[in-house]
């Protein structure tokens, strides 16, 4: 019977990779990816939580709050991939290691 | 207010507005600068004369203007008083003074900056009224210390020369060492009488000449202490050995300045501030024993330098210092009028001296060495006579001012102290000598100058010569007055042989110094060029304090500013730099390094978070 505490340790994996992936990866798309891939371990561990009982209660809030993490992560995409292609401009591979202005 | 207070009120208040006056505007019109202060001092001498004329009668006008401040136990007036003293003193501060005011118009009309001179000059007698005029300690300090800047500023008034600008400090930290003194005995006295004022301290000085302190477990006589500390000052001021080494080198400011400033007032505010506190002195009966040390030290040191000298200006200035040891011993028995008398004459003859220096510079286009002098009486005929006159006076011949003083500082030393007047006879045969010395080398022999300067040699116009010879007469009449019975019975000792042995002293001097330089200079021999040097007091002052000061300002910088301080500030500006430089390593600006430190910091963070 699969519970929540399948669903956290599973989330806890998920963000795992998530920041590997973000330490790991020059390619700015797979860094977008990996950021998505965390966010969307946040969203599977907040369902997970608020199916748990609480002193008697079902926190509903943790759904609330995954609903909100939906919409922050299709902005941050939407950005993400605008800056991108404004980015791909400069450097047709889009590494990281090409952009260091943010030292000036 | 009554009319002898507006008066006085007006005599303090014009010279200081005059002053002003210059200061602010008088780069608009530099020409009537000197009219202007001039005229300032002469208005002030016509209100003073009614005011001065009744104190010294005896009646004292008194001017209280406001509290200065006050405290629990001692309360402060701006408050001003005519007695017999500064009644006496004002005749001498505004009547010279206006002399040589008038003097100054023509000596300095070249000068681009006589705007300056004359605003100084004015300020100079502003602080001097306030000096003799003023009614309590406070005043009568806030006097001495403004004479002190206006002596300062005039002394280095060419200040883009090195001389003057040199000499100009000197005479206000010799000065400064004089007037730590005079603070500590203004301190001392207040606290003691709980008074400021004059009046007040010199009544209780007499109930008060018992009190001591315990210093270092022995007991000192309160009064003992304050009078020394009141002498320290008036050495410093009055010029007495070992704060003396100023008054010559003051010379490098203008001659008017060296006639008003160095000879005719400011250096007789030792002497007056003496006079004045006479209570206090009269208390310290020890103290008095090292004036008159002190002032015979003076007194003849000086007498015998000025015969070394070859510098006109220089002559004067250590005749300036032996007369004012004169006056100190005069002070030092307790013969208050003796001393004010011979400070009045002084100031007269000194006055004339000077001035008359400053016709003979101008006539030789500025040269002061008397070595290239002489022959001058066929020249500028006015000037010699005058000077001549000053010169009389200066060695104290019958009929002429100084005879009269110096005969009573004698006469009232050696009811003191016989050894002390014998000295001072001694002393009055030098002087009389020098004197003679000096006529003879400037006016007399064979002429010494070049052609060049023979072609511009011109007696002065009128302005300058007037008031030399309004000088020259009071030179003849100023000793006929009787200034020091004004303050007081003086007790003299009427010997004949003091009589005849300074009148004797004065005529073999003179007759030597007649004689001995009537055709020629003598030659220099080491032993003059060092008496020459004040007995080398300056490389010895040099020497004990100046150098060893300079070493240990030197040490200072070297290792307490330069390696300590410096060094601490510069050791936290470079460790700062050096943590800088390692911290801007961390922005590489690459982002996956940023992206590790915020997976390094959220780690942490949950470290933390976690329980």
């Amino acid at each position: 019977m699969i519970n929540s505490d399948h669903a956290t340790f599973f989330s806890l994996i998920l963000f795992g990779i998530g920041i590997l992936g973000l330490l790991t990866r020059k390619n700015l798309i797979m860094i977008l990816i990996s950021v998505e891939i965390m966010l969307n371990a946040v969203n599977l561990n907040l369902i997970a939580l608020s199916r748990r009982d609480i002193q008697g209660m079902t926190a509903v809030g943790g759904e609330a709050i995954a609903l909100f993490v939906i919409l922050l992560a299709a902005c941050e995409a939407a950005v993400g991939l605008g800056i991108l292609i404004g980015l791909k401009k400069y450097s047709s591979d889009v590494s990281v290691d090409d952009f260091d202005e943010l030292r000036d | 207010m009554t009319s002898m207070n507006l008066l006085l009120a007006l005599v303090i208040i014009i010279p200081i507005f005059s002053a002003l006056l210059i200061a602010f505007t008088g780069r608009s019109f530099p020409s009537f600068a000197g009219w202007i202060a001039t005229g300032a001092v002469l208005l002030s001498f016509a209100f003073a004369v009614p005011v001065a004329l009744q104190g010294i009668a005896g009646n004292a006008t008194e001017l209280h203007l406001w509290n200065f401040f006050f405290t629990k136990t001692l309360s402060i007036d701006v408050a001003f008083r005519v007695d017999e003293l500064s009644g006496i003193m004002l005749f001498v501060v505004l009547g010279v003074g206006g002399l040589i005011h008038f003097y100054s118009i023509e000596y300095m009309k070249h000068d681009r900056s006589r705007g300056r001179f004359f605003a100084l000059l004015n300020a100079f007698i502003s602080f001097m009224l306030i000096l003799i005029l003023g009614n309590n300690l406070l005043m009568l300090f806030a006097g001495w210390e403004g004479v002190g800047f206006a002596s300062y500023a005039l002394i280095g008034f060419w200040y883009e020369r090195q001389a003057p600008a040199k000499a100009g400090i000197k005479a206000f930290i010799t000065n400064r060492v004089g007037d730590f003194g005079f603070m500590i005995g203004i301190f001392l006295l207040c606290w003691l009488t709980g008074s400021g004022s004059l009046a007040e301290i010199n009544a209780r000085c007499v109930e008060l000449k018992n009190v001591t302190v315990n210093i270092g477990g022995m007991p000192f006589g309160y009064l003992e202490l304050v009078a020394l500390m009141l002498f320290l000052g008036a050495c410093g001021k009055s010029a007495q050995f070992p704060l003396h080494a100023w008054l010559p080198d003051a010379m490098e400011g203008p001659t008017p300045v060296s006639a008003l400033i160095h000879a005719a007032t400011m250096v007789t505010a030792g002497i007056y501030m003496v006079c004045r506190l006479d209570g206090v002195f009269a208390a310290a009966d020890t103290v008095r024993e090292i004036m008159l040390l002190g002032a015979l030290v003076t007194a003849l040191g000086a007498a015998i330098v000025a015969c070394a000298q070859t510098d006109l200006k220089r002559i004067l200035a250590y005749s300036t210092i032996s007369q004012l040891g004169y006056m100190m011993a005069g002070a030092a028995v307790m013969a208050k009028g003796t001393a004010i008398f011979h400070l009045a004459t002084h100031a007269v003859f000194k006055a004339l001296l000077f001035l008359s220096a400053g016709s003979v510079m101008h006539a030789l286009s500025d040269k002061l060495d008397i070595r290239e002098m002489g022959g001058l009486i066929r020249k500028i005929p006015v000037t010699g006579i005058v000077m001549i006159v000053g010169a009389l006076g200066l060695a104290g011949v019958p009929l002429f001012a100084g005879y009269y003083s110096k005969e009573m500082i004698i006469g009232a030393v050696a009811a003191d102290n016989y050894f002390a007047a014998a000295l001072l006879i001694v002393g009055a045969a030098i002087t009389a000598f020098y004197s003679a010395r000096m006529i003879m080398l400037v006016f007399f022999g064979e002429s010494r100058f070049d052609d060049e300067t023979s072609k511009h040699c011109h007696e002065s116009n009128w302005i300058m010569i007037l008031p030399l010879i309004i000088l020259a007469v009071g030179t003849l009449i100023v000793g006929h007055l009787h200034v020091s019975e004004i303050l007081g019975h003086i007790e003299e000792e009427n010997l004949p042989w003091v009589f005849y042995s300074a009148l004797a002293s004065v005529i073999f001097g003179g007759g030597f110094g007649i004689y001995y330089y009537r055709t020629h200079l003598s030659h220099s021999t080491p032993w003059k060029e060092f008496i020459k040097t004040g007995f080398g007091w300056d490389a010895a002052v040099d020497r004990v304090l100046i150098q060893p000061i300079t070493e240990l300002a030197k040490w200072v910088r070297d290792y307490l500013d330069k390696a300590g301080i410096d060094s601490l500030a510069h050791g936290m500006a470079h460790s700062a730099g050096a943590l800088g430089e390692t911290m801007r390593t961390l922005q590489s600006g690459s982002i996956g390094t940023y992206l590790g430190y915020a997976v390094f910091g959220l780690a942490i963070l949950l470290w933390f978070i976690v329980p």
